[in-house]
């Protein structure tokens, strides 16, 4: 492992459905969500970038996220934002799969 | 002379001229705004604006400024449409290749002079001065019961719990405009709980001053006085229409434009909450104040001002935040004959309504999960199995 990464073990892969998403917690205190697209799995930062709203009560559809509260719509797999209001990108994390968990580059 | 000429400097001019900057537009542009501002989006001027939790850089519109020319303070106060010149207030005139109405509506007055202690919203200085005010303040009437006064309310009591906030309104319900009943329900219900006074079928017949002539009471219809050190008038707005009076631009609401927000004028346009626009959706003219509108139109509009023609098809969409609650309303609300509640919880609601065995619009509470399905449901003309709406276990999704 190089300085960095420093990966965090999330969910099982069976514990998200097909493009479905998941709230997780780091150790450091930053919430993150983890999302199944057609069994490729990508982590984002948990808030909208517009209002602090979890993204995990937002419409998957394909690779992007609806959000909840004004229907801004972000990449899942680049985080770029799609549609306004939001106009700041979402923080994006890398993930990899050992032994079917899903791990979390936080660096 | 200007290739485009933009009469107004808001949300729906500001992205507009975003929207054809994104696509490599290089003719000139002028812009003539009444304020003193860039573009900017209006939703946090009664939220969070008002509670000090953005400030204008959080929702300004990033343009060029290399690229445009700005007029600040400028009103445009006469069209010569045969000419194609615009005339500002001090005679001057400007000529033009394309122009375009996006100078958005004014608040509805309740006198005609100003009086210290009586506002209104519409810009952000309206918001800076409602703002030092609230702060000062006692006993803060709200004149009308739409959703600016909500979310003013909201806003207030969220941050001064304490205060008196008393919303007046001449109807007998709340949000008479673009609402329906089970939607007055949910906003009442945390409007209520968060001790929002209601005086509805009321009028505020006059206003008593102090000796500085600031407000002291507010007179109602039925000769009742009561204590107010800030009024808050939110009775609706006018289209700023005048400039087009007398031409066949007019209308009472607005500045009539097609699907492609096109007049009947060559070369002349209007967007945003200046027009009366041909929605495709509900096939009729509406005039929408909502940042939807100006954001998706100007969008139309770029595209179709560098020759790509592309029909607005937005459905009419627009939310409220109120005291920590989001409500989203959809399509047509009302003048339906049958409906859905989809109830998940106490404060996570979806209202579905159906006319015609179709499905025509929502309403939700805290569910804008749901929102996104119904859109699309409705941008598909899907005709739904209400059977399976009306299982609250079936994700909606499913019917996609």
């Amino acid at each position: 492992m190089n300085d960095n990464e420093n990966w965090v073990k999330t969910y099982s892969i069976n514990d998200i459905d097909d493009e479905d998403v998941k709230e997780f917690h780091l150790p450091n205190g930053n919430k993150i969500a983890v999302y199944n697209i057609n069994n490729s799995f990508y982590a984002t930062d948990l808030f909208c970038t517009h209002e602090k709203v979890s993204l995990c009560d937002g419409f998957i559809d394909g690779d992007s996220i609806e959000c909840p509260l004004h229907q801004g719509v972000f990449k899942i797999s680049t985080g770029e934002v799609l549609e306004s209001p939001p106009t700041e990108g979402l923080k994006i994390y890398l993930t990899k799969i050992e032994n079917n968990f899903i791990y979390v580059n936080i660096n | 002379m200007s290739d485009i000429c933009i009469i107004g400097g808001g949300h729906a001019a500001g992205r507009l001229v975003n929207n054809l900057q994104k696509l490599n537009y290089n003719g000139n542009i002028d812009i003539f705004s009444e304020e003193n501002f860039l573009p900017y989006e209006r939703p946090s001027l009664s939220k969070d604006f008002l509670l000090d939790k953005k400030n204008i850089n959080d929702f300004q519109i990033d343009i060029d400024l290399d690229k445009v020319n700005y007029y600040f303070n400028t009103k445009i106060n006469k069209v010569d449409f045969q000419n194609k010149l615009i005339i500002d207030l001090n005679n001057k005139s400007y000529s033009y290749s394309k122009l375009i109405f996006a100078n958005g509506s004014y608040p509805k007055r309740i006198f005609d002079e100003d009086i210290k202690g009586v506002h209104y919203l519409r810009n952000i200085n309206d918001s800076i001065n409602i703002k030092k005010n609230i702060q000062n303040s006692k006993n803060i009437i709200l004149l009308g019961a739409g959703y600016i006064s909500l979310e003013i309310s909201s806003s207030i009591k969220k941050k001064y719990p304490k205060k008196e906030v008393t919303i007046i309104d001449i109807s007998e319900k709340i949000l008479v405009r673009n609402s329906n009943d089970d939607l007055r329900e949910l906003i009442l219900k945390h409007q209520r709980k968060n001790n929002v006074k209601f005086l509805l079928k009321s009028v505020i017949k006059s206003v008593q001053k102090n000796n500085d002539e600031s407000i002291e009471f507010v007179a109602l219809d039925d000769d009742k006085l009561l204590a107010c050190d800030l009024l808050i008038v939110g009775i609706g707005v006018h289209p700023n229409n005048k400039i087009i009076e007398g031409t066949d631009l007019y209308d009472d609401n607005g500045i009539k434009v097609n699907e492609f927000c096109e007049t009947s004028i060559k070369d002349v346009y209007a967007l945003g909450d200046v027009a009366l626009a041909k929605n495709v959706f509900l096939n009729k003219f509406v005039r929408e104040e909502s940042w939807n509108n100006a954001e998706k139109q100007s969008n139309i509009l770029a595209q179709n001002l560098i020759g790509t023609k592309i029909a607005y098809e937005e459905i009419p969409w627009f939310w409220t935040d109120q005291f920590d609650q989001n409500f989203q309303i959809l399509g047509e609300i009302n003048n339906f004959d049958n409906k859905i509640l989809r109830s998940y919880s106490d404060n996570k609601n979806t209202f579905l309504y159906i006319k015609n065995k179709k499905l025509i619009g929502a309403v939700a509470e805290n569910n804008g999960r749901d929102i996104s399905i119904i859109r699309k449901i409705l941008k598909k003309n899907i005709e739904p199995n209400f059977e399976k709406i009306q299982n609250i276990n079936i994700n909606l999704k499913e019917l996609l």
